[in-house]
């Protein structure tokens, strides 16, 4: 709400200020039926406000004021009691055709209707003693009513800015438990796929292990009979060396008969020499014997060329022999070779069928540990979406509850300013309040000190003012003071600090405050409003009059809404 | 070699001779003056010697000196013999003829030789001939004794 449309929110029973500007004139007894019926509407509307602002439903109290100012206004009609005027409550003493008694029921009646309390309930010597006591039980009870709703409220305005706190925090942990929940879901979820990728990879693994395991034990199979084929083919070998080696025995016995054949070659062919000597030694006769020797040295040659090719062919029989008994030697060392580096594979391979075993027995234990991780995730994960769509359920609620609690802070508000709409002989009435503080103010003139200082002295008495200004009948502020800004205001025009949201304004008859005040000529309260300076307050103007009846000045304090609950208590 | 070749009988003077290879040379010891072939002998060197006399070895109970007849032809050294043998042969002197060895690497075979195709040597070579392709030298065993 802007101070702009303060003109058509104005608390203080406007209504009520409206039918004070008229007078009336009717019998006493037609005017205490009606003071009555007066006094009964308004804690009619008290009560229902009360409900209001507990969360009733409003429009009981709509339904209410409407038919009791139909009573009022019919009662009025039938009497001829009331009758419109153009003069003010001040014009009912004018009236010189009314007796007396009238005009002061009048007078008293208007202020009843105006909230003023306290001058309702004035004694007033031209009223008959039980109109003076109805009236007093009425203002008196009206008081009481608007003492205990302010009460009430104020509990409530306590309660609820607990509640507030409350919220807020609880608004705020929601918010963080939400952003907890998620990035936990989030953790959780990763950790599901992580471990899915663990399970898959182990259930992979399982099967390479199976398949080592299987290929190991057929390798293994392979390797024991290639450790039995080496076996077999080493004691061949063995064979075959010994074999060899029985033939080269052979072969030297074949040549030591060759040898001795050969000797006996050599010494056939001596011996035939020695014939053919002998035979030609005997001359003619010695002829046969030398062709026969001849024939036994040409036997003798062809045994020796035998004995030679036997040799030759011998010789090649043992260097074969000795080749094999060389390549059965490195045969056998080699196959010795082969068959402990088969023994070794075929350990090597046991082994690593043994660990394929364990690789996948593992294996197997991990995928299936992963799959129960995966489950319980998944099964964590579902619980953390419940329990986030309940922390956003949560935080949903606690912003319809914040809405609702702002509704109640301007419910409670309205209350208060209902009650504050009363002027009663109270250190908690506002307007009761203020109006001492303008009659301080207006005394005989003083000093600009003197009324600085009675401002500043204003704001120490009554801490939850935020701003307290005086302006002339123009509107002028003449002495502004506020708790805000107290070091580095600018000067007024005065020469003092001029402190508080206006200083840089100081014509301040434009504000809706001082046009009421004006137009009503009495003390005003304001609905809230957004003041200049950003802050949501309402304001009690006090007006103060020359002895000719003229405006002389303007009394204005600012309340922020958020102080009023220290109206009243001990500072 | 041709053995019948140089058995046929010659117009010339024809005699028998015993061809022995020492080294890579064969020499011819005629027949008649040949005593005996045998395994070739033990021989104990003689001290201080000539270096033609490999020594003294037994044969038939007797001492028997034995010549190298490699290094009495001066003949180069050839394969090693496989069957060594001693030729004994009759060396005439002025009062009678003694048995003198000589070693031999082979004893070959007995051939005709036909005196009219030698070629003239000296010493205790009577001459050169022609057996086959082969050039043979023919001793003379008189002249062993006498050198």
């Amino acid at each position: 709400m802007t101070e702009e449309g303060i003109e058509e929110e104005l608390l203080l029973n406007q209504t009520h200020r409206r039918a004070s500007s008229e007078t009336e004139a009717e019998p006493r007894a037609a005017f205490g039926a009606f003071a009555l019926l007066a006094s009964a509407s308004a804690a009619g509307v008290v009560l229902l406000a009360i409900g209001l602002a507990f969360g009733a439903s409003a429009w009981p109290l709509a339904a209410f004021t409407l038919v009791a100012g139909a009573a009022l206004a019919l009662l009025a009609g039938r009497r001829g009691v009331f009758s419109r005027s153009a003069a003010g409550v001040a014009g009912v003493a004018d009236l010189g055709s009314i007796p007396a008694e009238h005009a002061a029921a009048s007078a008293a009646l208007s202020e009843l209707r105006a909230g003023d309390l306290v001058a309702a309930a004035e004694a007033r010597p031209d009223l008959a003693p039980r109109v003076r006591a109805a009236i007093a039980t009425a203002a008196d009870g009206l008081a009481t009513l608007a003492e205990q709703l302010r009460s009430v409220n104020g509990e409530t305005a306590t309660a609820t800015d607990g509640v507030v706190r409350m919220t807020a925090e609880l608004a705020s942990s929601s918010s963080e438990l939400s952003a907890s929940v998620t990035e936990i879901t989030a953790a959780m979820e990763e950790l599901a796929r992580t471990a899915s990728g663990i399970s898959e990879r182990a259930i992979t693994q399982v099967e390479l292990a199976t398949r080592v395991e299987a290929r190991g034990a057929a390798g293994e199979d392979a390797l024991v009979e290639a450790v039995a084929g080496v076996a077999e083919v080493e004691a061949r070998i063995a064979a075959i060396a010994e074999r060899t080696d029985a033939l080269g025995a052979r072969s030297k016995e074949i040549y030591r008969v060759l040898d001795l054949i050969a000797e006996i070659a050599q010494e056939t062919h001596v011996l035939s020499l020695n014939a053919a000597i002998e035979a030609a030694a005997a001359g003619v006769e010695g002829r046969r014997i030398a062709v026969v020797a001849e024939e036994v040295r040409r036997l003798a040659s062809r045994s020796r060329d035998s004995v030679a090719s036997v040799r030759a062919l011998l010789d090649e029989f043992s260097a074969s022999i000795r080749g094999t008994v060389v390549a059965t030697e490195e045969g056998a060392k080699e196959t010795r070779r082969v068959l402990g580096s088969a023994e070794r594979a075929a350990v090597a391979v046991a082994d690593l069928r043994a660990v394929g075993g364990e690789t996948s027995a593992r294996a197997g234990k991990i995928s299936g540990a992963t799959r129960e991780q995966d489950a319980a995730s998944d099964e964590v994960v579902a619980t953390l979406r419940d329990v986030l769509y309940v922390v956003e359920r949560t935080s949903a609620a606690l912003a319809g509850l914040d809405a609702t609690q702002r509704r109640l802070e301007r419910l409670v508000l309205g209350v208060e300013l209902l009650a504050q709409g009363l002027r009663r002989d109270s250190s908690t009435s506002l307007v009761h309040l203020a109006q001492g503080w303008g009659e301080r103010l207006a005394g005989p003139d003083s000093t600009a000190e003197a009324y600085q200082r009675a401002l500043d002295e204003l704001l120490v008495e009554a801490p939850y003012l935020d701003d307290a200004y005086l302006v002339d009948a123009k509107g002028y502020a003449l002495f502004l003071g506020s708790r805000r800004r107290p070091a580095d205001a600018p000067a007024a025009a005065d020469g003092r600090a001029a402190e508080g949201p206006e200083h840089g304004d100081r014509d301040l008859s434009g504000r809706p405050w001082f046009r009421a005040v004006v137009a009503r000529g009495r003390t005003v309260l304001t609905a809230p409003y957004v003041s200049v300076n950003g802050r949501t307050c309402f304001t009690v103007a006090v007006p103060a009059f020359q002895p000719t009846g003229e405006l002389r000045s303007v009394l204005g304090v600012d309340v922020d809404v958020h102080n009023w609950t220290r109206i009243g208590a001990p500072s | 070699m041709d053995a019948s070749k140089a058995n046929e009988p010659l117009p010339s003077e024809r005699s028998g001779h015993l061809l022995v290879r020492v080294g890579e040379q064969i020499c011819a010891v005629p027949v008649a003056a040949v005593r005996r072939v045998v395994r070739a002998l033990t021989v104990h060197p003689l001290p201080g010697a000539r270096a033609e006399l490999a020594g003294l070895a037994e044969f038939g109970g007797e001492p028997l000196p034995v010549l190298d007849l490699g290094r009495l032809i001066g003949a180069p050294i050839g394969p090693h013999p496989l069957f060594p043998v001693t030729v004994v042969v009759w060396s005439r002197t002025g009062e009678g003829r003694e048995a003198i060895g000589l070693a031999a690497d082979e004893a070959l075979e007995v051939v005709d030789l036909a005196a009219a195709s030698w070629l003239p040597a000296a010493g205790f070579l009577i001459g050169e001939a022609l057996v086959g392709d082969q050039v043979v030298r023919v001793l003379d065993p008189d002249q062993l004794g006498a050198g």
